[in-house]
């Protein structure tokens, strides 16, 4: 760790713009302050006086193909970036001029042409995503860098931890700039730590790390001088600790009464904008008519972006539904279910080897494409935890197929970051219940960006996970997929067999949504790692490449009498049931939906209408599982065909047990399958 | 002319008692330039100028209560 101290040499040109755009920074966060007061203003707002020589300093060495991260407190960072204040003012107005058609706000400022990701407001966001960006420009051969900026208050969440551990372990251009101005809201840093000294912190890493004097925009640009050269030489991440403060209170509404005037003014004699005013008129860099002038020309400038935002329109409420802007591929609405093609025996293939066959061409035949996780690609080891990559590091490499620390919020915001920046990442974890980790990434990044840009950004990124009791207790066991229906902007599948497999993966790995595929540890077939009571779904794969269409579901079997919709192990179990029941006369429509999100309404509503009844099985718990959400949405759309209630098949709603007697007490059985199924016909004949 | 109306000054205040004019009418005002102070059931606060200009009238005098919203000065 070392103290920077400021540049020697400055060069009137340089001098003249930095002081420019600290100025406008002020002049803006001052209107909008007094904007907001007077109530022109929606929302809160977050704002940066004082902290202006740390987001100039910083990006006074940044290019447009640089990606910056930023935070809740953005203004600073977007103007210093190349954000036309017009358009940051338009949309801190929440105005349809605004950088994000206000659907963002003061708080998410971004656009991709400037290089700058709609700003996360969550502490500590930005953190994993920066990794992600700066993996993707490596990787496409670029010297371009990633800048993560964040508070003190950021350095105590997970993700700061994650996030420097997996830039360093993997060399990659990011710079952290930590903007410590001494307080989270309106806790003093010192309450909540040992140790204040954040760049202490970066070294802890093995990071090299500075301190700087976050009121001396010089002092800045020393230590990012440094940064860059490192970054863009390949040298890895830095950390920049930049001591600052913000002169007004956390967000609006906030009377600062947690500190003193005293400490304020100490501050405020230090003020960055007069200090380099003094010194650059003092050494003869610029005269007092050419400080003037650039303070005037900045005011100028935000006057015209405030009667810009006054004026602007506000956006259609119309645009609030537009789905364009929350995926980029629509769901497939018309057109038959898919039926499972037939065909010779040696090409049946299990779940895992069509995985294997469809990550492996896709590996081979884009570059961009990648995988990453725990356990995937070492020598000797594992090939994922259900040996789907067998062989595919030795095939293309370990720069393609990455094995991360055990580190699922870098996993998943490095899959997030590279998928923005270009790349196409195939993660992998080991189980889903570890997804839980990683959720912020998931739901407050992945799921919004896109919506939040206003379908500038888009997020390509693809998860696997299994799912499944298979006796390893509650917490290797869950089935989470329900769960993510209730965050729009994430597509979620099933695969239950071969052939959606291999198709699935491709459609997903070619799409440029979100896609977290689950799959069930029992089905499998994996040569190496049989679990106890697997499902042979072995099945006919075609060798040529296919796609499976966004949100068609599989009619695996056709029958008149009742509807079943299941997913996973109860897939099986249904088709089970429905052979038996044909000897009794019942016949059983047995519907694999695929994809929970989008959902083929289609054809299950056509299902049910033609034969009156319905019942669902999986084996997440019964309540809050996604057979709720249809049992709801076929009662609304089809009452009047329905000869009988819904029937749900669930697991209880108990964690699951570990001993194979408990574990089975919580599953959904055959006969459970059965007795729903008799239940229904037995009614309204 | 701008309109200077009294500024929400946190979250659960509405009633905002007028303790003192900074300013008199006829004075020229800055931007950011404290205009009056205001005491409301938290703390002694200010109240700053959005726009600059001449005051023009003083709408609400010293010991008044209003609420946020209402029009207190005007500048022009």
């Amino acid at each position: 760790m070392s103290t920077a101290g400021s540049a020697v040499s400055l060069s009137s040109t340089v001098a003249r713009d930095l002081l420019f755009q600290m100025a406008r920074i002020r002049e803006f966060e001052q209107m909008a302050y007094l904007r907001f007061l007077q109530g022109e203003i929606p929302g809160t707002l977050h704002q940066s006086q004082g902290q202006e020589a740390v987001a100039v300093g910083v990006c006074s060495f940044l290019t447009t193909d640089d990606w910056i991260t930023s935070t809740h407190r953005p203004h600073g960072h977007a103007i210093a970036k190349g954000m036309d204040p017009k358009i940051a003012m338009a949309e801190v107005y929440g105005k349809a001029t605004g950088c994000l058609g206000g659907r963002g706000g003061s708080m998410h400022l971004g656009d991709p042409s400037i290089g700058m990701l709609t700003s996360t407001a969550i502490v500590g966001g930005g953190l994993t995503l920066a990794p992600g960006l700066a993996f993707a420009l490596k990787a496409r051969g670029t010297k371009s860098v990633a800048v993560a900026f964040f508070g003190d208050g950021a350095v105590n969440e997970g993700a700061f931890h994650e996030g420097l551990n997996y830039s360093a372990a993997f060399s990659l251009p990011v710079i952290f700039v930590c903007e410590n101005n001494m307080y989270g809201a309106s806790t003093p840093f010192y309450e909540v730590t040992r140790n204040t000294n954040v760049a202490s912190r970066g070294e802890a890493y093995g990071i090299p790390s500075v301190q700087v004097d976050g009121m001396d925009v010089l002092a800045v640009r020393d230590a990012m001088e440094q940064a860059t050269i490192r970054a863009r030489n390949g040298e890895g991440p830095t950390l920049i600790e930049a001591l600052t403060y913000r002169y007004v209170g956390h967000s609006r509404n906030d009377a600062r009464g947690y500190r003193s005037k005293e400490e304020e003014q100490q501050w405020k004699d230090r003020d960055p904008i007069e200090n380099l005013k003094k010194r650059t008129i003092f050494e003869g860099i610029l005269s007092d008519q050419e400080v003037e002038q650039a303070v005037a020309e900045a005011k100028a400038e935000i006057a015209e972006a405030i009667a810009f935002a006054q004026e602007s329109p506000v956006p259609e409420p119309v645009n609030a539904t537009d789905l364009e802007t929350v995926y980029s591929n629509q769901a497939e609405t018309k057109g038959e279910p898919i039926r499972l093609p037939e065909g010779p025996e040696e090409r049946w293939l299990s779940i895992a080897e069509a995985l294997r066959e469809s990550i492996s061409e896709e590996l081979r035949d884009n570059p961009s494409v990648y995988l990453l996780g725990e356990d995937v690609g070492v020598p000797g080891g594992f090939g994922g935890a259900f040996g789907v990559y067998l062989g595919l590091a030795e095939e293309y490499g370990r720069d393609r197929v990455i094995d991360t620390p055990i580190s699922e919020k870098a996993i998943l915001g490095a899959s997030i970051g590279s998928g923005i920046a270009g790349m196409k990442p195939l993660a992998d974890l080991q189980y889903a219940d570890f997804i839980y980790e990683a959720m912020d990434e998931i739901v407050n990044e992945a799921a919004k960006i896109r919506y939040m840009s206003g379908g500038k950004v888009a997020v390509p990124m693809v998860l696997r996970s299994p799912v499944g009791a298979s006796q390893r207790g509650a917490q290797h066991s869950q089935c989470p997929e329900s769960q993510f229906l209730n965050f729009p902007g994430l597509r979620v599948v099933c695969i239950s067999d071969p052939y959606v497999a291999k198709g699935v993966i491709k459609t997903a790995l070619r799409g440029t949504d979100p896609v977290l595929i689950f799959e069930h540890k029992k089905l499998y077939g994996s040569k190496k790692r049989v679990e106890a009571g697997s499902i042979t779904s072995r099945t006919f794969v075609p060798e040529e490449d296919y796609t499976v269409p966004v949100g068609k579901a599989v009619l695996r079997r056709e029958g008149s009498d009742v509807t079943v919709v299941a997913t996973f192990t109860e897939l099986y179990k249904s088709l089970e049931v429905a052979e038996a029941l044909a000897a009794d006369g019942i016949s059983v429509e047995v519907i694999d939906p695929v994809w929970l999100s989008p959902f083929d309404w289609g054809t299950i509503c056509s299902s049910v209408r033609k034969t009156g009844r319905l019942v669902i099985a999986h084996e997440g718990h019964l309540s809050g599982g996604w057979g709720g959400e249809v049992a709801a949405r076929v009662a609304q759309e089809c009452f009047d065909d329905l000869k009988a209630p819904i029937q749900r098949v669930a697991s209880k709603d108990v964690p699951m047990p570990f001993a194979p007697t408990l574990e089975s007490a919580v599953l959904p059985s055959t006969s459970d399958i059965e007795e729903a199924i008799r239940s229904t016909v037995s009614r309204g004949a | 002319m701008e309109k200077i109306l009294m500024p929400n000054l946190g979250q659960t205040v509405e009633e905002i008692y007028i303790q003192e004019w900074l300013v008199n009418v006829g004075d020229r005002i800055e931007l950011g330039q404290p205009l009056c102070v205001v005491e409301t059931d938290k703390a002694q606060l200010d109240v700053e100028s959005v726009a600059e200009g001449t005051l023009l009238r003083i709408v609400e005098e010293a010991g008044a209560t209003v609420e946020v919203g209402q029009l207190i000065a005007e500048i022009e």
